[in-house]
């Protein structure tokens, strides 16, 4: 759908030849359109978007939501739990050791915890687009090389790489994101390579080469906003995974350091005092099961739309 | 078969080339290395003494090449906080991990294949509906919360395990199963798909007609070619667990090299985390080359390409 409004938008009328391409790339995108309205209807992924919401509001919205002070230490309110298990409406989900209002800190936190997974994300997605499509397009020994170095990227686990670097510059946000892009961009590289073969075989490529476009303006303006949706559906895939890597980071201690609130930290707090407060490590474990089922949720259902072919995924 | 046993080790080897040339440029971002290998309260002379012994005085290339030479070796320098040869502290440390690493996988294939081939059968049934609940939810569930969730209901509730440390086989149980709860569910959801794929096919359904009992054609017949995307689902898992184990060792205070590493960070010593994620990179890259030679053996179509 928006593959036919960018191609249309970009292409300057009156330059022959390329009038060919706005014919071409919108019939394209219609016959694309049509058939996933046939397989799927017109539903939405309700689950996935209900699950998701709190992190997302939460996370934009925080600081007015919160209703106390997410930093503020009462040790006179210490560990009172949840309500229905013997709490107040004053601290909905309890409190934790220093007496701060759990409901608070896990609003605090889905700002920290979105922020790091959403650039996190992105910057890998930019990164392996780029490579995955100069690869597909240049083929021959860029391509060549290009994938060696995904397959040898693919045999570092993610995690060592957050360790090495922790010990290097020392944990925090921009520790997460580096590994995160580090890590994720491979996976990005390796699709949008496959992808970027298949839509070579298109007579839009074929016509645009015809017509006398430049190798960078067809690989930008034509492949580029066809890759797209492949890319949309896999970083929705990854971002569950991606919130997940922050909090298992920040939770070792390497990720996002105290005093700022992040659900990683609740859990690591919540540990030391887990035989009188069940609630300080349960409550922000709950929050992240939703947010990760949330997002994986969104991300098939995306891919059974836009794009079925990632089915293995 | 030959030529491609040799490509794959020369692909091994240059991924452990391509290993130590990321840690060796991520030790260098920090700027001067000479900080992370001496201690804290080191004196002018000391820094100095420190940077000659490193050969950091040298430019980059040269002291790559020195490093190489050096891990080749196995020297990855002396630990801080324990003055012992770091790779000997961490190799100490491997039979822990690997034993972890272990009985996860195989708690994984144990649980999670007989229940997928259940739900697979069970199409549609309470138990495919359970299972599929489970695959779902329990891959949404990171790894270090499921481990303090079974901490906190069977160690510090229940007070039927212990919380953490080792020793016996009773300290195996609550890690083994976090560090397998992802690969069980996806063993699951994965087995359930190649199952219901198989059980369509023609040759099942000859093998129906021909009056084979129904335990034979599922384990037999189906579960034989289902087992497929099951063995290289199976290579890349393995790195996963392994993945998963540095963090769930952290939780149940698992002495293996996770653990290390992780308390290393915290203590500044800087050649023990090197030489833990050099070494835990290299199984890693040890057990992807097994699984590639593997293949070659199961599917000539792969050797010959």
């Amino acid at each position: 759908m928006s593959d036919s409004v960018s191609n249309a938008a970009i292409a300057p009328p009156a330059v022959r030849g390329e009038v060919l391409e706005v014919i071409d790339a919108p019939k394209d995108a219609a016959v694309r359109v049509g058939r996933s309205r046939r397989r799927k209807g017109g539903r939405l992924p309700w689950l996935a978007l209900l699950l998701l919401a709190p992190i997302v509001i939460f996370g934009l919205f925080g600081p007015i939501l919160a209703p106390q002070d997410p930093t503020s230490i009462n040790p006179s309110d210490a560990l009172i739990p949840p309500m229905y298990f013997g709490g107040t409406w004053e601290h909905v989900l309890g409190t934790d050791h220093t007496g701060r209002d759990m409901l608070s800190r896990l609003i605090d936190g889905a700002r920290n915890s979105l922020m790091v997974a959403f650039f996190g994300v992105a910057l890998a997605g930019a990164f392996g687009t780029a490579v995955g499509l100069l690869s597909g397009y240049l083929r021959g020994a860029v391509d060549e090389i290009l994938m060696r170095i995904v397959d040898m990227q693919l045999a570092f686990p993610a995690i060592l790489l957050a360790v090495l670097l922790a010990a290097v510059i020392g944990g925090g946000l921009m520790t997460v994101i580096i590994s995160l892009m580090i890590t994720f961009w491979s996976t990005y590289a390796r699709v949008v390579r496959g992808e970027t073969l298949l839509q070579m075989q298109r007579d839009y490529v074929a016509l645009a080469r015809v017509a006398g476009a430049s190798r960078w303006r067809i690989m930008r303006l034509h492949v580029l906003p066809n890759l797209l949706s492949v890319v949309l559906v896999l970083a929705t895939l990854q971002l569950g995974a991606a919130v997940g890597f922050e909090a298992a980071l920040t939770f070792l201690g390497l990720g996002i350091q105290p005093p700022a609130s992040a659900w990683g930290l609740m859990i690591s707090d919540g540990r030391l005092f887990m035989s009188q407060a069940w609630w300080i490590p349960t409550v922000p474990g709950i929050a992240l099961v939703m947010t990760v089922l949330g997002a994986n949720l969104l991300g098939d259902w995306l891919r059974d739309r836009f794009d079925p072919r990632l089915r293995q995924l | 078969m030959t030529r491609y046993v040799l490509r794959r080790i020369a692909f091994g080897l240059l991924s452990l080339f391509a290993v130590s040339l990321i840690t060796f440029v991520t030790t260098r971002l920090s700027g001067d290395v000479t900080y992370l290998l001496a201690p804290m309260d080191a004196t002018r002379e000391e820094i100095a003494q420190v940077r000659a012994n490193y050969g950091l005085d040298k430019p980059l290339p040269v002291q790559f090449a020195t490093y190489l030479k050096n891990a080749v070796q196995g020297d990855f320098g002396t630990s801080i906080k324990y003055g012992v040869p770091a790779l000997d502290l961490v190799l100490s440390r491997l039979p822990a991990t690997i034993l972890l690493s272990l009985t996860g996988f195989a708690l994984a294939l144990v649980v999670g294949v007989p229940l997928g081939i259940l739900a697979a059968r069970r199409r549609g049934g309470p138990a495919d509906h359970f299972a599929s609940l489970f695959s779902l939810v329990g891959q949404a569930m990171p790894g270090f919360w499921v481990a303090i969730m079974l901490q906190l209901v069977f160690a510090v509730t229940l007070r039927v395990l212990p919380t953490g440390g080792a020793g016996s086989p009773a300290h195996l149980i609550l890690p083994a199963i976090a560090v397998s709860w992802f690969s069980i569910a996806a063993f699951m959801r994965l087995t359930r798909g190649s199952m219901l794929e198989v059980l369509e096919s023609d040759y099942v359904k000859l093998a129906r007609v021909k009056g084979n009992p129904e335990r034979v054609v599922v384990l037999k017949h189906a579960f034989r070619n289902a087992l497929i995307p099951l063995v290289t689902f199976a290579g890349l898992n393995l790195g996963v667990l392994l993945g998963g184990a540095v963090v769930i060792e952290s939780v149940f205070a698992w002495p293996g090299v996770g653990q290390l590493m992780i308390a290393s960070i915290g203590a500044r010593d800087y050649p023990i985390v090197q030489a833990g994620v050099l070494v835990t990179a290299s199984m890693f890259i040890a057990v992807n080359l097994v699984v590639d030679l593997l293949y070659g053996v199961l599917d000539p179509r792969i050797r010959n390409e």
